[in-house]
């Protein structure tokens, strides 16, 4: 074929601008065709360096990522354009992800303590010890004298062989995970009232909702891609409504419509109200709720006329006076709701860390089942996740103390059984009773009555609440503590610290909030003598006498493949995410139930492999997770925080994030354009209350709780309502958990960061 | 030459594609002047350059809440006074130009400003 | 001879109208419009500057256009070395 040279170059240009939009061929003529370059080509650009697909590694969004690398080592992150998450776009974070691999505070030999002092040791050294301390406490306490404190950072194979030595060989369930501290009220709101967890819907809701009610999250600053999603959902279309729930103004709010600015600990009433008035005002779906809805007050069933009985305390004027708002709003937003026809409601940590927040997760799903709003385009009931792995690893891997992989709980016999078979040990090694719960962990970990603990991935040490009550007990203790950074709060008083393989350095799959499972490729070699994670776990099996079971976990994929067995059947069916095809496509959202299964969008309706349609005999949705296919409406009271505020601690203090760090700094840390952002620590005060307290920006100020005191700059800003203060929680020199209170909500055991009470002086 | 000119398709294409950037590993230029650093851009920028903070506060980068140090690096260890374009590569790798085709040197040629609206317009 | 090409976004309720106003200029077509927003633009310039003219008066003149993002400059005296060969 001849082919002019204009037409080539108008062919280069059309594929460049068709390539950028991710369309293929947008039109069919010949020099199209040949000047097309294919997808495969850029994954090696011009400058020799090999981009390789994977997914960030901080909140749990899930954005794609590329990894670049040249020589061995990484020199660039690109967003993946062709991940439909986010499009290509990042945050400030996922920007300088590479430097983190490359941090000066990466750990990359083993160290044990000798003489009080953390030394270098060898991999054979610090495995054998760690493997005859454990075994030696086993023989001498019990299985229960042993735990594994894990994260939703750790991949999801990471979390499943941990899971298996523990629970299956060591015999305790005393597994647990950092997701206790950030999504165990939303396991809790999901399962109680769907029967399953995680949410219904997928991101793909977002481009059709009309109306966002976004209930204690700072979409902007947390999420900072979704939050884009939403932004430009409105732009594009100037009549999509967004109502915020939350005791600060936060950058979120600079797209909001609507702004309920409760008193912390006080909005499950506004949620009940706002039922009451969709009731009252006839918004509710009558069909829907006649179908598929049942009545619950917690204990027992209860009838919709019961329930309508109980919310006719909620007025709005009640519910205003409760959270410190005015009526009208309230009035507003429950018009909102109720008119318009498609409703995502989104919430994060200032509904999960609560002592009351597996209610509130329930009030809101009420909500969706009162309206109907659910299993359909644009309507969710739609819990955001603070990690990347919190969904994938640990809610669905079973790594809690009450779970078992695929969906399933420890105290089900059959469910037992089922993994037992999988894991090749007799049912009885599987303990029917839950371990112990996050903070239980921890203060049997000081009362003595757990000796030996794992820590993958985390730092407690700083992220517990009530630090003072649980650092000795960390330190009194024999503590493993495998991370691919040092010095870590946990690490620096650890018995034995592991290099473990980070990002980038290991492959593996990270389940996001969306019910999508992706997978991250290796791209490097684990830096100094760093290890994958799932070796080092399964060569303490070994030591331990386990071998059998953990001598065929040669690679990544032989972890994957049998752990996606453990859901064949099951609601969160992962049978047709192969390792194979999760290397090639974007991720894959489940139940995906065969390879040639695309994933579902929503479940519990037409669509998802699992609907029973015989059951559902016409009806809409049919939660099959329940015996009747009926999902709860709770009428739960509207429980306040743990610790009000008292004279003597009249300010309510709450906990939280900004952009530009993550969690406990050991990553973003290291980046010293992000830690200019925002330098020191401090605290966020109401210009009223500065001006009453004499208190001035960059003022010291010391915060007093029952628990500790600590002292910070002052940040005067219109931000956090009157009454009320705001510290985050990054800084490892100034530990923000010596003020939180370690109440728990007693369903899903979480605490309630969110919420104590506090005095403020000048210091 | 055909491999050349291929391979600098494929360069274009592969820049316009990625929104993403190859981390700026450049020679640092002058020094930042030595400030109390344990502010941060902004608190210090906004009373000592009140233009060029506004101006930022007006730009899509303060919308956002993107600060000084995407642009700029933390003025301490890394510290870029004019900003780069390998540097706006981060976001905008979609709208790279191959500046030796145009008569322009660099992004700032247009987008000028803190701004970074197009002549800052 | 410049060619180039461009990604312009618009509001989807603009659009039809500005691919309308897009296609009158001269030296200007537009390739469909693409995902609600995106219209694809191939412009083919005498010169660099009327390169720079053309973008800065798409960028600056019209209503409705939320941002213009050019993806391909090249120019087609360049290219001929690759046509040889190739044929």
């Amino acid at each position: 074929m001849s082919l002019s040279r204009r037409d080539f170059l108008r062919a280069s240009a059309l594929s460049a601008a068709a390539t950028t939009l991710g369309i293929g061929s947008i039109f069919g003529n010949e020099a199209f065709a040949k000047a097309k370059i294919d997808e495969a080509d850029f994954m090696q650009d011009s400058k020799g360096v090999q981009w390789h697909k994977s997914v960030c590694r901080f909140c749990g969004v899930g954005c794609g990522v590329m990894l670049g690398v040249k020589d061995g080592k990484p020199v660039g992150i690109r967003g993946d354009k062709e991940n439909t998450v986010n499009s290509g776009l990042l945050c400030v974070k996922a920007f300088y992800l590479h430097q983190m691999i490359t941090a000066k505070n990466r750990l990359l030999y083993p160290m044990i303590r000798k003489n009080g002092k953390l030394t270098r040791a060898t991999w054979e050294e610090a495995l054998d010890l760690v493997a005859s301390k454990f075994s030696e406490i086993r023989d001498k306490y019990g299985p229960d004298a042993l735990a594994f404190y894990g994260s939703g950072q750790a991949e999801t194979e990471e979390t499943y062989v941990a899971n298996k030595l523990f629970k299956g060989h060591i015999g305790t369930n005393n597994v647990e995970g950092n997701p206790r501290l950030c999504m165990a009220s939303a396991v809790g709101g999901y399962t109680t009232t769907f029967g399953a967890d995680e949410p219904i819907g997928t991101y793909d809701d977002i481009e059709k909702c009309d109306l966002f009610f976004i209930v204690g999250s700072n979409t902007a600053e947390a999420h900072p891609v979704l939050y884009d999603r939403i932004a430009r959902r409105k732009r594009q279309n100037p009549n999509v409504k967004i109502v915020i729930v939350d005791p600060r103004k936060t950058p979120t709010n600079k797209i909001a419509d609507l702004h309920l600015q409760v008193i912390p600990g006080y909005d499950l009433a506004i949620i009940h109200a706002i039922a009451k008035l969709i009731i009252d005002n006839g918004y509710t779906d009558e069909q829907f709720i006649k179908d598929s809805v049942n009545f619950s007050d917690g204990k027992n069933p209860i009838t919709y006329e019961d329930y309508k009985k109980f919310l006719e305390k909620y007025t709005p004027e009640y519910a205003a006076k409760q959270c410190g708002v005015n009526a009208d709003d309230i009035v507003k937003a429950a018009k909102l709701f109720g008119e318009t026809p498609r409703v995502m409601t989104m919430w994060c940590m200032g509904v999960n860390q609560r002592v009351a927040g597996v209610f509130l997760n329930n009030l809101i799903h009420n909500l969706h089942l009162l309206t109907g709003k659910l299993g359909k385009d644009g309507c969710d009931s739609f819990s955001l996740t603070g990690q990347p792995n919190a969904c994938g690893g640990v809610r669905e891997g079973g790594g809690l103390c009450h779970l078992l992989p695929g969906h399933r709980v420890v105290a089900n016999e059959q469910h037992r059984k089922e993994i037992a078979e999988l894991w090749n040990v007799p049912a009885e090694k599987i303990q029917p009773k839950p371990g112990k719960h996050t903070v239980a962990m921890f203060d049997a970990l000081g009362k003595g009555e757990i000796k030996g603990i794992y820590i993958l991935c985390t730092n407690p040490a700083q992220s517990i609440p009530n630090l003072n009550k649980y650092l000795k007990g960390m330190s009194d203790a024999f503590m493993v503590v495998a991370e691919s950074f040092h010095p870590t709060e946990t690490s620096q008083v650890a018995d034995v610290v592991l290099p473990a393989a980070f990002w980038g350095e290991k492959e593996g799959v990270y389940g996001c909030t969306e019910r999508r499972s992706q997978h991250m490729a290796q791209a490097l070699k684990p830096s100094g003598e760093a290890r994958w994670d799932g070796f080092i776990l399964a060569d303490i099996a070994k030591r331990m006498g386990y071998g059998n079971n953990f001598e065929h976990f040669t690679s990544v994929e032989a972890v994957w493949t049998e752990y996606i067995k453990s859901t064949k059947g099951k609601d969160m069916d992962l049978t047709g995410a192969t390792f194979a095809r999760l290397k090639k496509v974007r991720g894959l959202r489940w139940p995906v139930p065969s390879e040639d299964h695309p994933g579902t969008t929503h479940r519990f309706t037409d669509g998802d492999p699992y609907f029973p349609k015989d059951k559902a005999a016409g009806k809409r949705m049919y939660f099959y997770t329940k015996p009747d296919g009926r999902a709860t409406i709770f009428a739960r009271p509207d429980k306040g925080p743990e610790e009000p505020t008292s004279a003597e601690y009249p300010i309510a203090l709450t906990t939280g994030r900004i952009m530009e760090q993550w969690h406990t700094m050991t990553m973003t840390g290291q980046v010293p354009e992000l830690v200019r952002a925002a330098p020191n620590p401090y605290v966020e005060i109401n210009p009223e209350d500065a001006k009453e307290w004499g208190v001035k920006t960059r003022d010291k100020v010391r915060m007093v709780t029952k628990r500790g005191s600590l002292i910070v700059e002052a940040k005067v800003v219109d931000r956090p309502r009157k009454g009320t203060i705001f510290v985050p929680w990054h800084w490892p020199e100034s530990l923000t958990n010596i003020l939180t209170i370690d109440a728990v909500d007693p369903g899903s055991k979480e605490p309630e960061y969110k919420v104590a009470a506090c005095r403020v002086e000048k210091a | 030459m055909k491999k050349f000119y291929l391979a600098l398709l494929i360069i274009i294409a592969a820049v316009v594609v990625s929104y993403g950037f190859i981390g700026a590993q450049q020679s640092q230029g002058d020094k930042h002047p030595d400030v109390d650093w344990t502010l941060s851009c902004q608190e210090c920028h906004s009373e000592m350059t009140p233009e060029v903070y506004k101006d930022w506060e007006l730009s899509k980068h303060g919308d956002v809440d993107f600060g000084c140090y995407i642009c700029h690096g933390d003025g301490q260890e890394v510290f870029y006074p004019k900003g780069t374009d390998e540097r706006c590569g981060g976001c905008h790798a979609a709208q790279l130009v191959e500046f030796e085709k145009t008569k322009f040197n660099s992004c700032y040629d247009c987008h000028n400003g803190h701004t970074l609206k197009f002549h800052n317009e | 001879m410049i060619i180039a090409s461009m990604i312009v976004k618009a509001l989807p309720e603009n659009i039809d109208e500005v691919v309308l106003k897009l296609n009158n200029i001269p030296n200007v077509t537009t390739y469909g419009v693409h995902k609600e927003e995106n219209i694809i633009l191939l412009i083919e310039a005498d010169s660099e500057d009327q390169l720079k003219d053309l973008s800065r008066y798409i960028n600056s003149e019209f209503e409705g256009i939320l941002g213009t993002y050019p993806t391909f400059v090249a120019s087609d005296e360049e290219m001929e070395d690759v046509i040889k060969s190739s044929n």
